[in-house]
């Protein structure tokens, strides 16, 4: 009981960041229905552009860390919603009435030349967040065995403030509600005196913030990070977003959670129902849900069932 | 391509150039041996790009996941090579099966999926695969460290103990098929010439393995029919260019028939391990075994290819091409007509992964190695991409493909800084100047063979006068930022040509009075550049403007019927789902 | 057509400068490969690779070269991939090499050893220690590093005899390397009569692995031997701290070098045990010092890996055997290496020869620990050497 708990905890724990990036998916491909394989990428380069800022210009606040994470935190939202906006300017507004092969391999492009740039910054190494990081919180005991480090609950906090906050933001407010109806039909939006092109770009900015500030939390918590983290960490978080039902909010977290979770399961407990190797096949697993749930229910769990065109 | 470029050359240049490539494929080989290898390799891709063509390009579903049927033929024959000593070119049906099989297993309860879901869907497909070949799947596939010494091809050639007669045979009925089926070249008198031509020199000369030109040249003749047929050239203008071939290389094979054998005899053991003739039928056989030399994998993989392609569009236009462009193009009305759309796509999906899995084997059979690592998603976006961006559905688009996501990143490893600076390299230079022309021409621009003769002027100068060779790599770069500037100059000036020619020797001057100490700085930081770190970024920075520039890949399929696009248009726009 | 034909003038624009590029130079020099990861997971080994034979190849050059001829190093990128790795041997091929020092990983080495060995190529791997690479009878390929199954042993020993564990675990992370020396340590341990309790592989593209090690923490090992790389070994120590749980690592060579303790922290690291070869900085031999003393001269740091030193190692024995030869001819060469070559003041030690393999004799492997305050130190009680075959 005592070990399950702490996989649970566990679980959520990389669940939370699976429904942070997850959200940006599932964000843009509301509106455009464009799977955006960048995004993995830029979710990346808040890592990297976190890790720039704490080692170099704001070394020197590091002893009062929570202001250092904070300034940081700004920062990196700000850039990684303007690289995500660049992006979107360049690379997927020409292709919007080009078919829907074109702006997937244009998307791909963007993810392979963020992630040159991003290893060559790094030189291809792993690299480091200061030591000792926010080590100052508490850890909370559930049992002897049991912990929950003050950093998990942390992340954990803020993972689902932002999941609440963007679905406030997106129900109650007058642009959320443009978004809706921009996801629901471009023309008819336009007709109702909406932007279209403004509201995509704001989606843009969003999406990226909060996939750059799931970076910068991730490499806090892990501490060190490689260039290919967002190639790997963006598949997964773009299989919950899916698992979820894509272009729903609340479908990309529950998608999130369910795949930590059950990622952590199977490697708990694989081996006791004679998965040897379960680690291993973690990976996999997760794909056999993700198909299994598709067929099932093809627009996943909370997804809408949208007519096809008639 | 754009009207200015295909107004510029005329079309007898085309041809030329078009026959005089044909000639020169046999021949590639004899460049050299990487580049040969880059060939083979660039060849498995393109194999692989056709038959994910017949899934994206014909039946337009997404496949992200095409990589896991390559590798399922690649394993298939690792493992019947290695474990049950199979031949290796034998387990084409069975590896063809495995992946055709597999697909079709798989893909029947995904198929009626929306396009996106299908997408993630094969995605998923291909990593499982990968995850499972990794993890020793069923204790067959080498873990992690895959598999190797898997077979080299074995081809048991009669021509070494010949049988002319069987060959004869078979070639003549070849060419009467071919020539019956789609009307290449003549029927039964181009056989008749052919079979004169190519099988009685070898025989007169009693040089046997003159019939290895000879086999080569018969692959040729086919593709020159192709082309003559496609220009239209008369039933005696084919006749004539038939046996005006055949007479040279008859004539070739008899003056250097000496030497020629000493050559090939040679390049037989360079190339070749002949082993013990074995008996078949009555018919004696010498298997010869590759070795891992490049250049027979060549002829191996054209061959296929054109086998290939000449199957990938008996099929477009067969029943089943057009009920795949029906259920592209528009499924519910398919659906309205009677066409079974599952099964449509099923095939589509079965016979292309089906032929994934032969270039699995031409693949396995080249580089003995079979590791999961060769069949992971990037492989999958890579073959994806190759369809996507040559233009989705149509087969020179492939070629495009595979030369501009395989082939160029390869090249670029020549492409190092000594390549940059080290002497003024004319063919830079020409391609400058001819870049400059081009583009001038295509916006009809007065006076763009003047800007573009100063530009390569103002590039081309400094570097030269000051034997700073590394400032040519500056000039480089202002070309670049002049391709784009001056267009913009245009638009706001009537006569910019003096304003650009005047930038251009204000650059060359500046150049010369500040290149002496510029020089060594640039040439410090451009050995520690190297272009190979940056060939992922540069490769997708062209795939985007690739896809901005044309959204519908570099050649895009012909389209027939103009309703059905105007549909399809329609359909492809975001609003309309 | 007229589509066909386009595509022919963009080949032939293409490939027509380039062909006109190659095949210009040809002159006297010795030259010989070194490929490698330049790029790829594995760029930092493979850059490390160029810097130590570099250095090397620039002192002989500055000695008068090799035979009266200069030295002329040809690199190569190999991306640690094998179908580039096939690709790369045919250029180095076509470059004229005499010998190639490569690949870094046992996958890329592979393939490449097939086409040198049949174009006649001397190939000297410094890293790549899968058990099979010479198993498959090429009599010009040899190695300078040691075989998985050394360290296994090696390994098992320390754990028994050291630490007196008497039930282990084994975790890899499903490279070709290191599935091999977990595979070998899991047999060697067995033959021990330790009880391997834990076998498992980790996925290397993950950032958590909280759950194998909440695994771990609840099968009360005596010691964990982890075989991977050092990013994965830096995760895991420092999870382990954060999950708070206790147990004793082991790390095989590939996790030995500074960066892990970097991602671990000092205090998660401390304590680890660490096998492998040497560290350059301990090898007391005055040609290793020379060595590192030079390459820190030249580079502003010593060399992080001791692969970079057997890479320096691989060529130092090429150039040796070119001199006593007088002879670039391969054959020669692999029989010099093969019969005559012998008890060579090699940088990572003496080196006793080559069996009829290719393998390189003898086995150096030492154990560390990390210390209090992060470094690699050198572990005063080493297991008694095992006999020699």
């Amino acid at each position: 009981m005592e070990t399950f708990l702490q996989q649970l905890i566990n679980g959520l724990t990389i669940g939370g960041f699976y429904a942070v990036v997850a959200l940006g998916y599932t964000m843009v491909y509301g509106v455009l229905k464009l799977i955006n394989f960048a995004h993995g990428d830029m979710f990346m380069w808040g890592t990297l552009a976190g890790w720039g800022l704490l080692t170099t210009v704001l070394a020197g606040l590091t002893d009062m860390d929570l202001v250092a994470i904070l300034v940081t935190a700004v920062l990196v939202m700000a850039f990684i919603g303007m690289m995500g906006m660049t992006i979107e300017r360049v690379a997927y507004r020409p292709l919007r009435s080009a078919g829907r092969l074109s702006p997937i391999i244009s998307a791909l492009g963007a993810a392979f030349a963020l992630q040159s740039v991003a290893r060559n910054v790094s030189h291809a190494r792993w690299r480091t967040y200061p030591q000792g990081l926010l080590k100052g919180l508490p850890t909370l005991r559930l049992t002897d065995e049991v912990a929950v480090s003050g950093l998990q609950i942390l992340m954990l906090v803020i993972c689902a403030a932002i999941m609440i906050g963007l679905y406030l933001f997106v129900q109650r407010t007058r642009v959320g509600t443009a978004m809706r109806a921009v996801s629901l039909d471009h023309n008819v939006s336009r007709l109702m005196g909406i932007n279209v092109n403004r509201i995509i770009s704001i989606v843009f900015f969003i999406g990226p913030a909060l996939g750059g500030l799931a970076g910068l939390l991730i490499g806090i918590y892990y501490g060190s990070f490689n260039f290919t983290l967002g190639w790997v960490f963006g598949l997964k978080a773009f299989i919950a977003a899916i698992l979820g039902g894509i272009g729903n909010i609340p479908g990309a977290v529950l998608g999130g959670f369910i795949l930590g979770i059950s990622e952590t399961m199977v490697v708990a407990y694989g081996p006791d129902i004679g998965l040897a190797n379960a680690s291993a096949w973690k990976d996999a697993i997760a794909y056999v849900l993700l198909i299994a749930i598709l067929i099932a229910r093809p627009t996943g769990i909370l997804g809408e069932t949208v007519a096809e065109k008639v | 391509m754009n009207q200015s470029l295909t107004r510029l050359v005329r079309p007898w240049m085309w041809q030329l150039l078009l026959v005089l490539l044909v000639l020169a494929l046999p021949a590639m080989p004899f460049m050299d041996r990487s580049r040969t290898s880059l060939a083979v390799l660039a060849g498995i891709y393109v194999m692989l790009g056709l038959s994910l063509n017949l899934i994206v390009g014909y039946a337009g579903l997404f496949q992200l996941g095409h990589a896991a049927f390559f590798g399922l033929g690649a394993y298939t024959a690792a493992i019947l090579s290695i474990e049950r000593n199979i031949t290796i070119l034998a387990t084409i049906p069975i590896a063809a099966l495995v992946a055709g099989g597999a697909a079709i297993l798989i893909s029947k309860p995904i198929l009626h999926l929306r396009g996106d879901y299908l997408c993630i869907v094969t995605i998923a497909f291909g990593e499982i695969f990968r995850i499972g070949v990794t993890n020793n799947a069923f204790g067959i596939t080498g873990g992690a460290n895959g598999l190797f010494g898997a077979g080299r091809p074995e081809l048991p050639l009669p021509w070494l103990e010949p049988v002319p007669a069987l060959v004869l045979a078979l070639v003549l009925a070849l060419h009467v098929f071919l020539a019956r089926k789609s009307g290449y070249l003549l029927r039964w008198g181009g056989a008749v010439v052919i079979a004169a031509g190519y099988y009685l020199p070898p025989l007169a000369l009693d040089h046997k393995p003159l019939f290895l030109i000879s086999i080569v040249m018969a692959v040729g003749v086919v593709v020159l029919g192709a082309v003559l047929r496609d220009h239209k050239v008369s039933a005696r203008g084919q006749m004539l260019a038939l046996v005006a071939v055949v007479i040279v290389c008859g004539l070739i094979m008899a003056a250097g028939a000496d030497s020629l054998v000493t050559e090939i005899e040679g390049n037989l053991d360079k190339y070749f391990r002949v082993e013990d003739p074995v008996k078949v039928l009555g018919v004696e056989l010498t298997p010869v075994v590759f070795k891992r030399d490049a250049r027979p994998y060549y002829y191996l993989v054209l061959a296929f290819i054109l086998v290939t392609v000449i199957g990938m569009r008996r099929l477009q236009y067969s029943r089943l091409g057009r009920a795949w462009l029906y259920v592209r193009e528009d499924q519910l009305a398919a659906e309205a007509m009677g066409i079974d759309t599952t099964q449509v796509k099923l095939a589509a999906f079965a016979i292309g992964s089906a032929a994934a899995g032969v270039a699995g084997v031409l693949y396995a059979s080249r580089f003995t190695v079979v590791a999961p690592e060769s069949f992971n998603f990037l492989q999958s976006v890579i073959m994806f991409c190759i369809v996507v961006l040559g233009g989705s559905g149509s087969i020179p688009g492939i070629l495009v493909g595979t030369l501009g996501m395989v082939v160029l990143p390869e090249l670029l490893r020549d492409v190092g800084p000594t390549f940059l600076y080290k002497g003024i390299n004319p063919v830079v230079i020409l391609a400058v100047l001819l870049g400059g022309y081009l583009y001038g021409a295509r916006h009809r621009l007065s006076g763009a063979t003047v800007e573009s003769g100063a530009i390569a002027g103002a590039f081309v100068l400094p570097p030269l006068l000051l034997g700073e060779p590394a400032l040519s790599v500056i000039g480089m770069l202002m070309v670049l930022v002049a391709i784009i500037a001056i267009p913009l100059v245009r638009r706001r000036l009537d006569n910019a040509l003096p304003w650009v020619a005047g930038a251009m020797a204000l650059y060359a001057v500046v150049m010369l009075v500040i290149g002496k100490g510029l020089g060594p700085a640039v040439e410090r930081e451009i050995s520690a550049f190297r272009i190979m770190d940056w060939r992922d970024g540069l490769m997708g920075v062209a795939m985007v403007v690739m896809m901005v520039l044309r959204p519908a890949g570099i050649i895009p399929e012909r389209r027939r019927g103009i309703v059905v696009s105007a549909v399809a248009e329609a359909n492809a726009s975001p609003q309309a789902t | 057509m007229k589509r066909i034909s386009v595509v022919i003038v963009l080949l032939a624009m293409v490939l027509g400068p380039f062909g006109l590029i190659a095949n210009a130079q040809e002159g006297e020099p010795i030259r010989i490969g070194l490929q490698g990861p330049m790029t790829g997971d594995y760029a930092y080994e493979g850059q490390g690779f160029v810097k130590a034979v570099q250095l090397l190849v620039d002192q002989v050059n500055e000695e008068g070269g090799l035979l009266g001829r200069p030295v002329e190093l040809v690199i190569e990128d190999d991306a640690g991939d094998p179908t580039q790795s096939a690709l790369v041997a045919d250029r180095l091929i076509d470059a004229g090499v005499v010998a190639v020092i490569g690949a870094y990983n046992s996958t890329a080495t592979e393939p490449a050893s097939e086409i040198y060995n049949e174009n006649g190529i001397l190939h000297i791997t410094p890293s790549s220690t899968a058990t099979r690479l010479t198993e498959k009878g090429f009599a010009q390929f040899f190695r300078v590093c040691f075989l998985d199954d050394r360290q296994a042993l090696f390994a098992v020993m320390a754990m028994k005899d050291v630490l007196g564990a008497q039930k282990i675990g084994i975790l890899h992370d499903n490279s070709t390397y290191a599935k091999g020396l977990a595979d070998w340590t899991q047999v060697y341990a067995e033959e021990a009569g330790l009880e391997v309790a834990f076998f498992d592989a980790i996925n290397p593209d993950d950032q958590d692995f909280t759950p194998i090690l909440t695994n771990i923490g609840g099968a009360s090992l005596d010691a964990v031997y982890f075989t991977g790389y050092h990013a994965q070994g830096g995760l895991l120590l420092r999870q382990t701290a954060e999950l708070g749980l206790d147990i004793q690592w082991m790390m095989g060579n590939a996790s030995n070098n500074p960066e892990m303790v970097e991602i671990a922290g000092v205090d998660a690291a401390a304590g680890t045990f660490i096998t492998t070869e040497p560290l350059p900085q301990d090898l007391e031999y005055p040609e290793a010092v020379e060595f590192v003393e030079a390459f820190t001269e030249a580079y502003g740091e010593p060399p992080a890996s001791v692969w970079w030193l057997l890479a320096a190692e691989a060529f130092n024995v090429i150039a040796h055997a070119i001199q006593e030869t007088e002879s670039t001819d391969t054959e020669v060469l692999a029989a010099y290496l093969h019969e005559e070559f012998k008890d060579y003041p090699g940088l990572s030690g003496p080196i006793i020869g080559f069996d009829e393999k290719g393998d390189r004799l003898g086995t150096i492997h030492a154990l560390y620990q990390i210390s209090e305050e992060g470094v690699i130190t050198y572990y005063p009680e080493q297991p008694q050497p095992q006999a020699e075959e």
